[in-house]
């Protein structure tokens, strides 16, 4: 823009705007074109922006609520995200409950049937999802896993509608998981963060309560990230 | 708008932009520890 165009928008003096410009301007924070000697952003935001994204990751950007999570529940909270075709465990806060889930940090679960699997996959792009779902083996982990393209596609619409994904003992038998995504400064689904424990504490009194932290989590996470709901 | 209103416009943006800075290099900072960056006569 130019300076009478920003003195137009801004509705004040040009003089002063044009002082503001140039502490902008020698700080690095504008630019002028080459061009036509319009303003620009300048490079420093773009460093900026480059300090905010280094910092502004996934596990730091959940730690604070998955800590909530456990503190509430006291079960297993997990962050998740997709690698490869199957669900990666990037953090982990361990159940203080003597029944209780494991995982290891690293270590890599199947989407089909874990409940951060079917809340990331339930937000891809189609085309990342037919990718995802072309290479899933659908293998029975327990008698109630999902076993085929179909049913799966069905229980994904249910984690859209929902906005949380649920595991009834589908990768364990006697253990359930409720998940929910989290979104990245774009939009696009970055991971999912879950609680999960024994089928007893996760029956139809308490699981709705467990589903609705979870997915606030989720959001709070996401808005860490730069995620603004409706873009 | 005076002189000397606008010198003081210049610097707070000068301010402005020195928190963006120093925001951008340590993370985080609580306002004391941002206070303790700053002159009394600039808070």
């Amino acid at each position: 823009m130019s300076l009478i165009e920003l003195t137009e928008r801004l509705n004040q003096p040009k003089s002063s705007t044009y002082r503001i410009l140039l502490t902008l301007e020698n700080r690095g924070f504008i630019a002028r074109s080459d061009e036509d000697g319009k303003y620009c952003l300048g490079y420093k935001q773009l460093m900026l922006t480059r300090k905010l994204l280094e910092r502004n990751n996934l596990r730091a950007a959940a730690w604070q609520e998955m800590k909530r999570l456990s503190e509430l529940f006291g079960d297993t909270v997990n962050l998740g995200v997709l690698a490869e075709g199957s669900v990666l465990y990037v953090e982990i806060i361990e159940s203080n409950h003597a029944l209780r889930m494991t995982d290891t940090v690293g270590s890599k679960a199947p989407v089909h049937a874990t409940a951060i699997g079917k809340a990331i996959a339930a937000h891809l792009p189609q085309g990342e999802l037919d990718a995802l779902l072309d290479g899933c083996e659908y293998e029975a982990l327990t008698e109630r896993t999902i076993r085929s393209r179909e049913p799966f596609l069905d229980e994904l619409a249910k984690v859209r509608k929902a906005g949380y994904a649920f595991d009834n003992q589908e990768v364990v038998e006697g253990a359930c998981c409720v998940a929910a995504a989290v979104f990245n400064m774009f939009g696009h689904v970055a991971g999912a963060i879950s609680v999960s424990g024994p089928v007893h504490r996760y029956q139809p009194d308490k699981a709705p309560e467990i589903a609705a932290q979870v997915a606030a989590s989720a959001k709070a996470v996401s808005r860490k990230l730069g995620f603004a709901e409706g873009n | 708008m005076s002189m000397d209103a606008s010198r003081y416009t210049i610097q707070a943006v000068d301010k402005a932009l020195d928190l963006m800075e120093l925001l951008a290099d340590e993370g985080s900072m609580s306002l004391i520890e941002l206070w303790s960056c700053w002159p009394m006569k600039d808070r």
